[in-house]
């Protein structure tokens, strides 16, 4: 269970590393490496070069610019749980790192390397994609390009990255205040890959809602935006009866044929149970609901 | 000390220099670029207090602490922790007196089969060096990230509480 051998470089700036990148068909980043060398130990990836981007200098900031939140490539995932720079700007990310592997990986684990592994039931494509993330993509001529979340995640595992480029950043939008965050999964076993998870993040102004964001993966190939159930929040008052509106108005395509951890027919049918959670964390509601809002009663447990 | 170059034998891959401080002591290596973390620590330096359960990274059992964070030794490659310091089980107690956390996982049975002890051993150390009081969560959250397949986990707990100055039983049983 070892790696099939592979050349190695480890640049100190973003030209070398594309240069490096550009070398040899097939080059792959190593930034924490806690996705990628699982699949090099288990000889699933085999690639001949792998570029070394953590001692680049400055990539891994952790910054507000321009109103946005700079989360950069090789930025800890342990490191983003803790900052109360991204807290107060982007509340959902480090709501859902707290559901992302355990400390002994987010040590190295880095927020962009798990967004660009792509992992289709993982959690933060799902807070990329709820918050309108881009990312910040250096192409192998050197221009600087930015990717939507919603152009960024191709088929399960692929993304749109260009080959040879490499991705230095991702930034979300900076919140508004008095806004809040909430994540929920379900999965086989406490803090495996889940079978879904929700990510809601929630601004509320002068008691209602005036801000929701809410994205769901595991349920087909790409997180999914789930708007009806934002739809149904803005302008409401939060309580547990509108929150199980917004529950039951989660409405998603499900893939059949994604390698799923669980069946279609059960993806569907717990999927407004785990909106509903995630926005109860999101607004301090219980998290359990009263039989008389339960989304249902079977699974809502 | 020199090693020989590492294991990509029939290639022309060059070996990658490292400098590398493991428990207290200096060492250089020319390692081959595949070399995980843990096949350095245990193949090419001996220590073999590291072990390699899974080596995917999901058992836990090769964590070791690099430059005081717990870390998967098999999902770190040799050459990453160039100009590192890396701390292993056999580190922790340069003198060979059992550290407080030894002490706790022997005062309450915290172990069974051992192979998986050195790497819940040297979480829990990188963790009550980061947080001396931490919280239940904490310690749970920490936990998590090692799978033990003989105790059932509760004597674990204990000795974590034990080692992190708390009551070994709480009230509220967990």
């Amino acid at each position: 269970m070892k790696p099939a051998a592979f050349d190695y470089r480890r640049p100190t700036t973003v030209a070398a590393a594309l240069a490096d990148l550009g070398s040899v068909p097939g080059a792959r980043v190593l930034a924490g490496g806690q996705s990628l060398v699982p699949l090099l130990n288990l000889r699933l990836e085999q690639p001949p070069l792998l570029v070394d981007i953590n001692r680049i200098p400055g990539l891994d900031e952790i910054e507000v610019r321009d109103e946005r939140l700079h989360v950069g490539a090789t930025a800890r995932q342990g490191t983003v749980l803790t900052s109360s720079l991204a807290a107060t700007a982007a509340p959902l990310l480090p709501a859902a790192l707290a559901w992302v592997a355990h400390p002994q990986v987010r040590s190295r684990g880095t927020v962009v390397g798990s967004l660009c592994h792509h992992d289709p039931a993982a959690e933060l494509p799902a807070v990329a994609v709820a918050l309108d993330a881009e990312f910040v993509v250096v192409t192998a001529d050197g221009t600087t390009r930015r990717i939507p979340a919603s152009d960024f995640f191709g088929a399960p595992f692929e993304t749109t990255i260009p080959a040879g480029a490499l991705v230095t950043a991702v930034t979300f939008p900076v919140a508004a205040p008095g806004t809040r965050a909430g994540f929920a999964e379900i999965a086989r076993k406490a803090k495996d890959i889940p079978i879904l998870a929700v990510g809601a993040q929630v601004t509320v102004t002068d008691d209602r809602v005036s801000a929701a964001r809410i994205a769901v993966s595991g349920l087909s190939a790409r997180p999914q935006r789930m708007t009806a159930s934002e739809d149904a929040l803005l302008g409401t008052v939060p309580t547990d009866t509108t929150l199980a509106v917004a529950a039951r108005a989660a409405v998603a395509e499900v893939d059949t044929a994604l390698p799923a951890r669980a069946s279609a027919d059960y993806r569907r049918r717990v999927l407004p149970t785990v909106v509903r959670r995630a926005l109860a964390t999101a607004l301090a509601l219980p998290r359990t609901p009263p039989a008389s809002t339960a989304v249902d009663p079977e699974v809502a447990a | 000390m020199t090693l020989a170059p590492g294991r990509a034998a029939g290639t022309r891959i060059p070996p990658v220099p490292i400098a590398v401080r493991v428990n207290g002591v200096s060492h250089e290596a020319a390692v081959a670029p595949r070399l995980l973390l843990s096949d350095f620590l245990r193949d090419e330096l001996g220590l073999t207090g590291t072990h390699v359960g899974c080596g995917h990274g999901t058992c836990g059992a090769c964590t070791v602490i690099l430059d005081g964070e717990p870390v998967r030794s098999c999902l770190t490659l040799a050459a990453q922790v160039d100009e590192c310091t890396v701390t292993t089980v056999e580190g922790l107690s340069p003198d060979g007196e059992l550290t407080p956390v030894q002490q706790a996982f022997q005062d309450n049975h915290g172990m069974q089969c051992g192979f998986c002890t050195p790497g819940f051993v040297c979480s829990l150390t990188a963790l009550l060096a980061a947080d001396p009081e931490p919280s239940d969560e904490a310690i749970t959250d920490t936990l998590d990230g090692h799978l033990c397949r003989c105790t059932g986990y509760q004597n674990i707990v204990k000795a974590a509480r034990q080692a992190a100055g708390r009551p070994v039983a709480p009230e509220d049983s967990r």
